[in-house]
């Protein structure tokens, strides 16, 4: 997908899109914090609405500007769940790649993610590096 | 420790061409639910804004991208709600030069709105309560989705998304 631009000036390339939900601040700030780090644009929803939000805008710029975007999310929340939030969207047949992470071990949950399409289900406490390598398998940072 | 559920690796991968989207701008939670599963169902991608804030946002979003076009294909906006009122975003899309087409939703009689939005270049603007049938033909003359669906296609309630009726 192109755009018209100067060509004396070519536009830098863009970095691909982060949405890291969950109600546990630390937590979520942690995330974004060390992703933003990594070189990623990311952004934080708090809840369910903002996550339901988030990844709709997140979809659209993805599809616009042809950009990578990763979907990372807590499955329990306030509000809307993630899982809620990824099934209405999936009926939709969206398809960004997305992280879940959850801290029960409960076998419908996992089921739930696996027909969801979820890349993978963290379970909590999980290494924060680990996750970073995922994104990035996901969604590599681009070079010059 | 982590469970991998075996999906599609790497990016996502485009099979479709993307449905056309709108902007919901509405702080009444029932009505914005409703008009956003109508249009769903009529086949658009739908990005619900709850407030000024939330639009604001998602409008940065874009603005942060740097591209050509980054505009969704259609806006809807309640003129009256916390933080930000629609007639100021229409106001910022077009200093942006955005020609994105707008839908101005406001009370009943306000003639205010009415000019100002004429000024601006807005040439839909729906009084409340919303006639959804009305709302629905209005977005399918401003955007064509990529299903023509029937004219007066009622929307039942099967509990089922068609999406066995869009090629794509």
């Amino acid at each position: 997908m192109s755009t018209l631009h100067d060509s004396a000036n070519p536009p830098a390339l863009e970095p691909p899109l982060v949405v890291v939900a969950d109600d546990d601040d630390d937590m979520r700030m942690l995330v974004a914090a060390r992703l933003r780090d990594e070189g990623y644009d990311v952004m934080e929803a708090e809840d369910g609405a903002a996550l339901d939000f988030l990844v709709r805008a997140v979809q659209h710029a993805s599809w616009r500007e042809d950009r990578e975007a990763v979907v990372l999310s807590d499955i329990r929340m306030p509000g809307l769940s993630g899982i809620e939030v990824l099934a209405s969207l999936r009926r939709e047949d969206w398809r960004l790649p997305v992280i879940l992470w959850t801290g029960f071990d409960d076998a419908d949950v996992v089921r739930a993610a696996s027909r969801l399409g979820a890349t993978a289900l963290l379970h909590k406490p999980f290494s924060v590096n680990d996750l970073v390598a995922r994104v990035r398998a996901l969604a590599p940072i681009p070079t010059e | 420790m982590a469970m991998k559920i075996p999906q599609q690796l790497g990016p996502s991968p485009k099979l479709a061409p993307a449905p056309p989207r709108v902007l919901l701008a509405e702080d009444d939670d029932d009505m914005r639910h409703l008009v956003a599963d109508a249009l769903r169902r009529d086949g658009y991608f739908v990005i619900e804004a709850p407030d000024g804030a939330r639009l604001r946002q998602f409008v940065d979003l874009l603005l942060r991208s740097g591209q050509a076009d980054p505009r969704p294909e259609l806006v809807i906006t309640d003129v009256h709600m916390p933080g930000l009122s629609g007639l100021e975003v229409v106001e910022w899309l077009r200093e942006l030069d955005w020609l994105t087409p707008v839908i101005v939703v406001t009370g009943f009689g306000d003639r205010e709105t009415r000019q100002r939005a004429a000024e601006l270049g807005v040439t839909t603007v729906l009084e409340k309560p919303i006639d959804l049938a009305a709302l629905r033909r209005r977005v399918r003359e401003l955007v064509p989705p990529d299903i023509p669906t029937t004219e007066d296609e009622p929307l039942e309630d099967t509990g089922v998304f068609a999406t066995s009726r869009r090629s794509r």
